[in-house]
C-alpha cells in the first residue's frame, strides 16, 4: 500500500486537511496542486505508513 | 564559510564603505565583544567611530553624550536588548539613524525591529555572504531611506494572528528547519538525509517542536507552524 500524506490546504482563510495515498511527496504536491489550485500549503507524510512501507520492503 | 580577504567583493566593499561613511558620526553597540572590536577597528569605520559599548544602557548613554547620526547595534547585548535600545534612541534622538543586526531570524524579532522604527534591519548571518547587505544598508541610509532587504520584508509582512496565544518558547532555527522539511512531505529519515543529521536527532527536534507548539502529531505540528508564520512550505 502506498504511503499516506496529509495535504494541508488553505480554503477561505481556513486550513483544511485532506489525506491521500500516493507513491511519494512529489506526487502528493502534484495531486494537491492539480485538485486544489493555489490552496496547498504543505504536505505531511504519515510516519506510520513509512513504517509499514519499510516493513513491506 | 571562507572569507576571501583578497576578493574583489571585499575590496570593493571596503572602498564603498569608506565613501558612504565619510562625514558620518557612528556609535556601535554589540553584545559580542570580538565582533564589536573588529567593527570598530575596520579601516573605513574606525575614523568615524565615536564610541562603542556592549550593553543597552551604555549604548544609550553614548548616544546621548556623543550625538551620533548613525547607531549600529546588534539585537543581542551583554545586558539589555538591542531593539529596546533603538526604541529609546528613536524617542530621544529621532535624527540618529538606527541600523540593527538581528541574531535570531524569526518573524517575531523582525516584526519587533520594524515596530521599533529601525531605519535598517539586516541578519547577522548575511555578513560575509557576498550579498552586500551591509553596504546596501549604508547606501540606503545615506540616501535618507529605510533599508529592509526582501527576506526581512517578507518575514515582517506575515504578521502573526492576534488571536493566537504567544508561544511560551520559540522554536530553534534547527527545529524550524526540521518542521519545514516535514512540511514538504519528507519522512523523518528523509529529513535526516536532507539535513545531514541522524534519524534520532530528527525525532528529537520533531518532539520538541511539537511540545513547544502544543501540537498533537506531525500534521498538527505543521499546521501550527504555518499558522504562527514560522514556515512557508513551497513543495
Amino acid at each position: 500500500m502506498p504511503p499516506s500524506y496529509d495535504l494541508i490546504l488553505m480554503k477561505k482563510g481556513r486550513l483544511q486537511i485532506k489525506t491521500v495515498q500516493v507513491s511519494n511527496a512529489d506526487e502528493a504536491w502534484r495531486l494537491g496542486r492539480e485538485l486544489h489550485p493555489n490552496c496547498i500549503r504543505g504536505v505531511v507524510r504519515h510516519e506510520r505508513s513509512e513504517a509499514q512501507s519499510a516493513e513491506s520492503s | 564559510m571562507e572569507l576571501r580577504l583578497e576578493s574583489r567583493a571585499i575590496k570593493g566593499a571596503i572602498d564603498q564603505a569608506r565613501v558612504l561613511l565619510q562625514q558620518r558620526r557612528v556609535v556601535a553597540c554589540m553584545g559580542d565583544r570580538m565582533a564589536l572590536i573588529c567593527l570598530c577597528l575596520t579601516e573605513p569605520i574606525r575614523p568615524v567611530m565615536l564610541g562603542a559599548a556592549t550593553t543597552e544602557d551604555e549604548g544609550f548613554a553614548l548616544v546621548q553624550r556623543l550625538n551620533p547620526d548613525l547607531l549600529i547595534c546588534s539585537s543581542d547585548l551583554e545586558t539589555g536588548y538591542g531593539i529596546n535600545l533603538i526604541k529609546r534612541v528613536h524617542a530621544v534622538s529621532p535624527s540618529c539613524q538606527r541600523l540593527i543586526v538581528l541574531v535570531r531570524e524569526t518573524q517575531a524579532v523582525v516584526r519587533e525591529a520594524m515596530d521599533a522604527y529601525a531605519d535598517g534591519v539586516m541578519f547577522k548571518s548575511s555578513f560575509g555572504t557576498g550579498q552586500g547587505d551591509f553596504i546596501q544598508a549604508l547606501q540606503t541610509l545615506a540616501e535618507g531611506q529605510v533599508y529592509y532587504p526582501e527576506e526581512i520584508r517578507r518575514l515582517g509582512a506575515q504578521a502573526p494572528r492576534p488571536d493566537l496565544p504567544p508561544l511560551v518558547e520559540e522554536l530553534s532555527r534547527r527545529e524550524i528547519e526540521v518542521v519545514s522539511a516535514v512540511a514538504l512531505g519528507l519522512s523523518n529519515q528523509g529529513v535526516a538525509n536532507q539535513l545531514n543529521i541522524s534519524l534520532e536527532t530528527v525525532k528529537t527536534h520533531v518532539m520538541n517542536a511539537t511540545g513547544k507548539l502544543g501540537a498533537q502529531g506531525r500534521t498538527q505540528l505543521v499546521v501550527k507552524a504555518i499558522v504562527y508564520g514560522l514556515i512557508d512550505p513551497q513543495g
